[in-house]
């Protein structure tokens, strides 16, 4: 990379945080900001040969979040800076083009599951201090895309909020690179920096959801995401995977249940042209229950089928396959939280235990 | 027991039942949604309130009807919050804030002074908002609907 492709993405980075911190001023009644904190003090993992997890040292981000109005059409940012990354996650436009359909054009959440577009980065709005293996950011040792830049047409079979929800999704799916560490990890489409990384192949997605909004909430669906993603910098030639997942919200007062499963098809390509094919299946699953005003605590419980002679599963050693989660959350005020968390978890090498204590917080 | 002091213990009962009547109406409260005579609010249910707090878009007769959060009064905030929309003011919060960060929404608009919120409605078509009765009866908006009343506990 020479000096002005180094240069570039850290002055867009600077031109970015300084339109997200004087928008508030100028764009008055037309616009929302909000910045969203996270540390993880003590993470503590008794895991000698570490390869994706967390160090035992401080974890700190803040989410600069940012959304405009104008009639129809609104504009979106997400820029996340952290100890371990900065990155520009979300910069979306949309168009309500009636009650029933938005386009939105730009880098995005792909709408895979439940977990990604219901709470992007934004750690304070998750109950618990982590997210499941399986829907893990792409630059935190995640195994499925989660940022896809395109084209979604998103909307409702009517404009009230019970009923059928979709969305359907266009763009280009991450690639495969080798990180700074000698891992393998999936890299999303840089829009700060379009010409890192290798070729960005397509992914389309369709997501068929239905909501209900009375006494009991829920939010149930279906997801089928296709994709080729490019993988010439690890020795292959390229990854076809389908997707499906089915999920399950159920919202109650008090508690709330959250439930997920996924089926992974894989056929890795190689340079001579010979394909090897593969499937596993990942499911987890959540509960949340209020025990005093203030306190929640949680559970969840994630496996994973067929992993062991999964050739794409192999490509990541640091995934987890099973893990227990059981954790407390405070909120000791208004906009502040913290939560202590214990996971005892297996990968196919190895079985560890971690501890995280995890201060999180939305500003204003 | 001498008549005597049996009707100084009727009377001494009388006056404390009756006293403790008195507290127990006043603890009685009346919430209702109020709006312009625009909004036909007799066909709006609890559950299509509850829809237009949390955010989802409800028309009546092919008009989008507007909500305003009433924050002049900080039990009428905390009470409408648990009785119509079953939820803590917190969580209630977290949850708005959560679903502008997921989709972009707009939040919706609150109001902290009686008369600004009384005149905005008067103004603004199509909006609604929530008041304690007491409160309207005060007030010159007549286009009101009853949607809990209760006692609640000091």
């Amino acid at each position: 990379m020479n000096t002005e492709q180094k240069l570039l993405p850290a002055l867009l980075t600077c031109f970015v945080c300084a339109c997200l911190f004087c928008t508030p001023v100028w764009a008055g009644d037309n616009a929302e900001f909000f910045l969203l904190f996270n540390i993880d003090g003590l993470h503590y993992t008794n895991e000698s040969n570490n390869l994706n997890l967390d160090e035992n040292d401080l974890d700190a981000g803040v989410d600069l979040f940012y959304v405009y109005h104008q009639k129809n059409n609104r504009l979106l940012v997400e820029y996340f800076a952290g100890t371990e990354e900065s990155e520009l996650e979300r910069l979306q436009y949309d168009y309500q083009l009636n009650d029933y359909a938005t386009i939105k054009i730009g880098r995005m959440y792909t709408p895979l599951g439940y977990w990604s577009t219901r709470f992007h980065h934004g750690i304070y709005f998750q109950t618990s201090a982590s997210r499941p293996q399986i829907v893990k950011n792409e630059d935190a040792g995640g195994i499925l895309p989660i940022h896809i830049t395109g084209v979604t047409l998103a909307g409702s079979t009517n404009s009230r909020s019970n009923g059928w929800q979709y969305n359907l999704m266009l763009g280009i799916a991450p690639n495969l690179s080798v990180n700074g560490s000698g891992n393998i990890e999936l890299s999303p489409f840089d829009l700060l920096n379009p010409h890192k990384g290798a070729q960005n192949n397509p992914a389309a997605v369709f997501k068929l959801h239905y909501i209900t909004n009375d006494k009991l909430q829920t939010d149930s669906g279906i997801s089928i995401q296709v994709q080729k993603t490019d993988a010439h910098e690890i020795g292959l030639f390229y990854i076809k995977q389908n997707i499906i997942n089915f999920y399950s919200h159920l919202d109650f007062i008090g508690k709330r249940i959250i439930a997920s499963g996924f089926y992974v098809k894989s056929r890795l390509s190689n340079p001579s042209g010979d394909e090897i094919r593969g499937n596993f299946v990942n499911a987890y699953l959540q509960y949340e229950q209020d025990i005093f005003t203030h306190w929640t605590a949680y559970g969840r419980v994630e496996n994973a089928w067929r992993e062991n002679n999964d050739p794409y599963l192999a490509l990541f050693p640091g995934f987890i396959n099973r893990q227990v989660v059981t954790g407390l959350r405070y909120d000791f005020t208004k906009s502040q939280a913290v939560n202590l968390e214990y996971s005892d978890a297996r990968k196919v090498s190895n079985k560890f235990s971690s501890l995280t204590l995890q201060w999180s917080a939305i500003f204003p | 027991m001498s008549r005597l002091k049996l009707s100084i213990y009727t009377s001494i009962l009388i006056v404390f039942l009756a006293t403790n009547s008195v507290i127990a109406t006043d603890r009685v409260k009346t919430l209702v949604i109020v709006s312009n005579t625009d909004v036909p609010i007799k066909k709006l249910s609890i559950g299509d309130i509850r829809k237009l707090y949390l955010g989802y878009p409800i028309k009546l007769d092919g008009q989008e009807i507007h909500p305003i959060i009433n924050r002049s009064d900080p039990l009428l905030y905390v009470v409408f919050l648990q009785k119509i929309v079953f939820l803590s003011a917190r969580s209630y919060q977290r949850r708005m804030k959560s679903e502008m960060f997921r989709s972009g929404k707009r939040e919706i608009p609150e109001i902290d002074d009686k008369n600004e919120l009384q005149k905005h409605i008067k103004e603004i078509k199509n909006t609604i908002s929530f008041m304690w009765l007491k409160t309207v009866q005060n007030k010159t908006l007549d286009n009101t609907r009853k949607i809990w009343s209760g006692t609640l506990s000091q």
